[in-house]
């Protein structure tokens, strides 16, 4: 009887051990903005799932940052681009993936610059592993821009398979409304 | 014996629950860290051993590392919260409170990066090819200080090359001069489309590190070309890129040394006062024309050449002036971006 009454007691203490960690754990709001979800029940090709961080320096990266290939081995992200308080007018955005085992699909303009952009220049070059983007908006430029997707990307890469997208190099040319570079942070910022 | 079975049922349910709680706390918390290693120069040369390298997110600061051989190795960025996802990290020396030209973006996930780091000069912090001797282990560092303003001079660099004025060889007599801030060295002629011997030679140490830059005082127009000042002896090669002058026939001719002998000469006879004439002290552009083809309308012909001449320089073949809007001589996206201003979808 003795012994029953002990571990009993043992167990209360464990039970309120348990009751404490789970009251006092970490508040939600310190978890990240990425999405929680494990990688592994992603949606197959997984597009942009809420609005991307924001920054109060302009800066240029993926998101989301990390994508599941579909069973064909495609998958889409966007280039994003948080402007600050610049005005964009225009921009260059290069993928170098030669080493990612990925190629690009389509390199297509996002919203940012508007809904018909002019395109300078559109390449992807699969063999050298490389795609150029150059983008501008069409007419006056509003100051500050508001955040959004420069480009998307279309990749392919092997089925099924996460891929982390910092792997695939970015870097990005900017210029504001009064067509001067935007001093960029963030991929490999020109 | 029944009872016993229970409470052994109840233990491990428990146990189970706090496993549960405990990984999912740990889950919620995970940021990972993410490590850079590289090469650090300082005024384009390595850095010297035994400088601290820390990595800055707001805030945080993270443990230094010491330079050893030109490199950092792994410097460990790891904030202690989420809060400082996807803010820019930078990289400075805290002793000389110098910060890198390159930054990252903090993403928190586990990542090991090769990042070089450049660091402008500055003075009594030595960056020479040479690094200061000394245990990678002991923390600080011993910079070597660069001779105070006033030291002998050093020695010069001479320049020669090939100059070319909007795309095209230089005409001959053009005066060139280098200037470091406010030096501003002999002048050297153009003839037969290059220059030689302009020797950049400035008083004081104080120019070492520094960008010099090159111009035609006779028309205010400075060379796309800046390299830094390392002093010599040395002599190097330095092609020259002008944008187009802004006047095609001026009615002075350009100012010509009086003897090409002269002007050739180590000492050149011509002094400074009569070859150094006050240049305008911005660059003349001529204005963007976002009309490239000059049909009164800004469309997608336009769009057409620009885009032929996309990511061209003046010295390449398929440079188009028209299409460099900006007269940076460099056909690109702000380019792109000053024809969209004005680009009429309608036409």
């Amino acid at each position: 009887m003795t012994r029953v009454l002990n571990r009993l007691w043992m167990l209360s203490v464990v039970a309120v051990l348990a009751l404490a960690a789970a009251c006092f754990g970490p508040d939600e709001t310190d978890i990240a903005p990425q999405p929680t979800i494990p990688a592994s029940t992603l949606p197959v090709n997984t597009t942009v799932p809420d609005s991307p961080p924001t920054s109060s320096h302009p800066t240029v990266f993926f998101w989301p940052d990390e994508i599941r290939t579909d069973s064909n081995g495609e998958a889409k992200a966007d280039v994003w681009v948080n402007a600050g308080s610049f005005g964009i007018s225009g921009g260059e955005v290069t993928l170098d993936y030669s080493n990612s085992g990925c190629t690009v699909q389509a390199f297509t303009a996002g919203t940012l610059l508007g809904d018909h952009p002019l395109v300078g220049q559109g390449n992807i070059d699969n063999n050298g592993g490389r795609a150029l983007l150059a983008l501008a908006r069409v007419g006056a430029t509003q100051s500050p821009t508001p955040s959004g997707s420069f480009a998307s990307v279309t990749l392919s890469c092997e089925p099924n398979t996460t891929v982390s997208l910092p792997s695939l190099g970015l870097s990005a040319l900017m210029v504001d409304h009064q067509f001067e570079k935007v001093p960029l942070t963030g991929g490999s910022a020109g | 014996m029944r009872p016993k079975a229970g409470l052994t049922f109840l233990t491990i349910t428990i146990v189970a629950a706090l496993v549960a709680v405990f990984s999912s706390v740990a889950f919620a918390q995970s940021i990972s860290p993410t490590i850079y290693s590289g090469s650090v120069s300082i005024g384009g040369n390595p850095a010297p051993d035994g400088l601290t390298i820390v990595a800055r997110i707001n805030d945080y600061e993270s443990d230094g590392v010491l330079t050893k051989n030109g490199r950092y190795r792994f410097l460990i960025v790891f904030p202690p919260t989420i809060d400082y996802f996807i803010e820019t990290i930078t990289f400075h020396i805290p002793e000389h409170a110098l910060q890198a030209k390159e930054t990252d973006v903090f993403r928190g996930s586990t990542a090991q990066f090769e990042k070089a780091l450049t660091f402008l000069a500055v003075e009594g912090l030595a960056s020479g090819p040479t690094p200061t001797p000394g245990p990678a282990a002991t923390a600080t560092p011993t910079p070597v200080p660069t001779p105070p303003v006033g030291q002998p001079s050093t020695p010069p660099v001479v320049y020669f090359g090939n100059v070319t004025v909007n795309g095209q060889p230089a005409p001959d007599g053009l005066i060139i001069v280098a200037r470091i801030g406010d030096y501003e060295s002999e002048p050297a002629v153009t003839s037969n489309g290059s220059y030689t011997r302009l020797e950049v030679n400035p008083s004081s140490s104080v120019y070492l590190f520094k960008g010099t830059t090159f111009h035609i005082p006779a028309y205010g127009v400075q060379a796309f070309e800046t390299v830094l000042f390392l002093g010599g002896p040395a002599e190097r090669q330095f092609d020259l890129t002008f944008p187009v002058l802004p006047d095609p026939t001026p009615t002075p001719e350009p100012t010509k040394i009086p003897e090409p002998t002269a002007a050739l000469a180590p000492a050149p006879t011509v002094t400074a006062t009569t070859t150094r004439e006050p240049s305008p002290p911005t660059i003349v552009r001529p204005a963007p024309t976002p009309d490239i083809n000059g049909d009164g309308s800004v469309n997608n012909r336009d769009l057409a050449l620009l885009s032929a001449a996309y990511s061209t320089r003046s010295d390449d073949r398929n440079y188009d002036r028209r299409a460099d809007l900006n007269s940076d001589g460099q056909v690109d996206y702000r380019d792109l971006a000053m024809l969209g201003a004005k680009y009429d979808q309608s036409s």
